[in-house]
Parts: C-alpha cells; sequence; structure tokens
C-alpha cells in the first residue's frame, strides 16, 4: 500500500524564492513565549517504558488531529476563499492539493478548501480500522508509521497556515497561549520520532526554534 | 463565502477549555503511568519474585497500559465524530 502514501515526489510543497520576511513574522515571535503551565511536555511525548511504538503514534496523531480541528473551527469565519485564495503559509509558501488517492494531479485551491480537504483525508484514515486498528488485539499495518508521517506532514501545514495568516485573529480570540502550547507539543512529539523531514517545516522554523530552545 | 465541507464551528472558549484539561491530563497521564509501573516493581520486590516471574508481570502492566490507551483513542475517535 506504500505507493499510496509514501512517493519521493514533493509536487504539492511549493516553496517561493526571493521573497522577503513580512513583518508579521515579529508578531509570531513576540507572542511566541506565551504557553499554557509549567509542566515537562517534552518529557510526556517520550514513549512510555514497555509500549509500542506504533500505538504511542496512533494516539498522539488522533490527539492532534483533534486539537488541531478545534482549533481552525475557531477561525473559519476569518478563513475564507476572499482572505485566503490560496493555502500559503507566508510568502514563501504555498501548497497545492493531493492526496495521492482520489487527487492524483495537485490542485491550486482557497486555504478553506484546502484545509476541508486536508482535515477530511485525515479523518478517513483515522476512521479506517486497517489503518487505525481500535479493536484489542488487532495488528496496526506494516506501514502504519509512514502513513502517520502523512498525516502529521499535512496536519502541520493547517498550523503553518493558521500562524501564517491568522495569528492576529488568534490574538483577537486570546487563545495564542493555547495554539502555542498545542503546537510545541505537536512539535516535541515530532521530533520525539523524527516524523516530518526538516524541510517541511521550514514555514515555521522560527518559531520552532524559539518555542523549543528554553527547554532543550 | 465557505466552501461546504466537513468542517465544524468551534468557539474558542471550547477550545481554550479543551486545551487547558488536554494538556493536564498528558502530564497527569504521564506521571501516574510512571508511578505503576514503580509501584509494581516495589511490590514485586516485597515478595521476591522469581525473574521469570517478574517479566510476566511487566509484560502484563505493558499490555494493560497499551490497551488503555487503544482505547482511549477508540472513544476520542468516536465522540468527535459523533458530534460532527
Ligand atoms: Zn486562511
Amino acid at each position: 500500500m506504500s505507493f499510496l502514501f509514501g512517493g519521493r515526489s514533493n509536487k504539492t510543497f511549493k516553496p517561493k524564492k526571493n521573497i522577503p520576511e513580512g513583518t508579521h513574522q515579529y508578531d509570531l515571535m513576540k507572542h511566541a513565549a506565551v504557553t499554557l503551565g509549567s509542566g515537562n511536555l517534552r518529557q510526556a511525548v517520550m514513549l512510555p517504558e514497555g509500549e509500542d511504538l506504533n500505538e504511542w503514534v496512533a494516539v498522539n496523531t488522533v490527539d492532534f488531529f483533534n486539537q488541531i480541528n478545534m482549533l481552525y473551527g475557531t477561525i473559519t469565519e476569518f478563513c475564507t476563499e476572499e482572505s485566503c485564495p490560496v493555502m500559503s503559509a507566508g510568502p514563501k509558501y504555498e501548497y497545492h492539493w493531493a492526496d495521492g488517492q482520489t487527487v492524483k494531479k495537485p490542485i491550486k485551491c482557497s486555504a478553506p478548501k484546502y484545509i476541508d480537504y486536508l482535515m477530511s483525508w485525515v479523518q478517513d484514515q483515522l476512521d479506517d480500522e486497517n489503518l487505525f486498528p481500535s479493536k484489542i488485539g488487532v495488528p496496526f499495518p506494516k506501514n502504519f508509521l509512514s502513513i502517520a508521517k502523512t498525516i502529521l506532514k499535512r496536519l502541520f501545514r493547517v498550523y503553518a497556515h493558521i500562524y501564517h495568516q491568522h495569528f492576529k485573529e488568534v490574538v483577537q480570540l486570546s487563545e495564542e497561549a493555547h495554539l502555542n502550547t498545542s503546537f510545541k507539543h505537536f512539535i516535541y512529539f515530532v521530533q520525539e520520532f523524527n516524523l516530518i523531514e526538516r524541510r517541511e517545516l521550514a514555514p515555521l522554523q522560527e518559531l520552532i526554534d524559539k518555542l523549543t530552545s528554553k527547554d532543550r | 463565502l465557505r466552501p461546504e465541507g466537513r468542517l465544524k464551528n468551534y468557539s474558542p472558549q471550547a477550545f481554550k477549555f479543551y486545551m487547558e484539561q488536554h494538556v493536564e491530563n498528558v502530564l497527569k497521564a504521564c506521571k501516574e503511568r510512571v508511578t505503576r509501573r514503580f509501584q509494581l516493581e516495589r511490590e514485586m520486590n516485597k515478595v521476591g519474585l522469581s525473574e521469570d516471574a517478574q517479566q510476566q508481570m511487566r509484560r502484563m502492566l505493558n499490555q494493560k497500559e497499551s490497551n488503555y490507551i487503544r482505547l482511549r483513542r477508540a472513544k476520542m475517535r468516536r465522540d468527535m465524530f459523533e458530534t460532527i
């Protein structure tokens, strides 16, 4: 089944060259320090002793999906065909949708449409008993980790879009600490198990460095 | 205008409450799991089990923990999709 999820091509991810950073980067950095609580999330993402890695990645992936689903649900009124005619993460990164299954040729679409495709696609994966078994004793498929990597890589793009295009609204709704905490937890998790390639994280690299610098 | 889709609106309050609870639960679950493991080791020391029996007990606890997070995932999924 790896042909559905794997693939070395990276046509859905288009870095644009030579475009200067926007000034909104500053605001991101100013607010990046605000997070919830003081507990050790870095320790909480680590594989518990004796736990199966697939099981651990599965439960956390569902957790992050739920968080991102709710988070995006708070800003849907600001993320429209008009405000976000393309799915982007700042001026340098633009995403085109393809799932490798029903949509093979990447399509350029608005952010709300892209995110709707993306979240529906993830939901379908999580719902698939062959990929995410929910009954005790049923094993994960052999390629489970590569499926999870694809899901997490795509979920990251929703964070990237929200941080770059909707951070102002997030601050207006006073949910920046909640977003930062969710994202920090997500980053700790993908770093711990090497689940997303560094070049995919580039749109938020500066923020990632800042969020994770204090407790490295 | 938004395209018709499966995405749902959430109030910021709902998201914030969820996140606050969630982070607390994640940290608590992590701590409690370590504690259970500790407790098992202590109990086993007290009764002086053989090395084989100890391994067996550890495997049983691991399996129980693993089953627990699987059921939690299944439950989370159901809760999430029932409301959509
Ligand atoms: Zn948008």
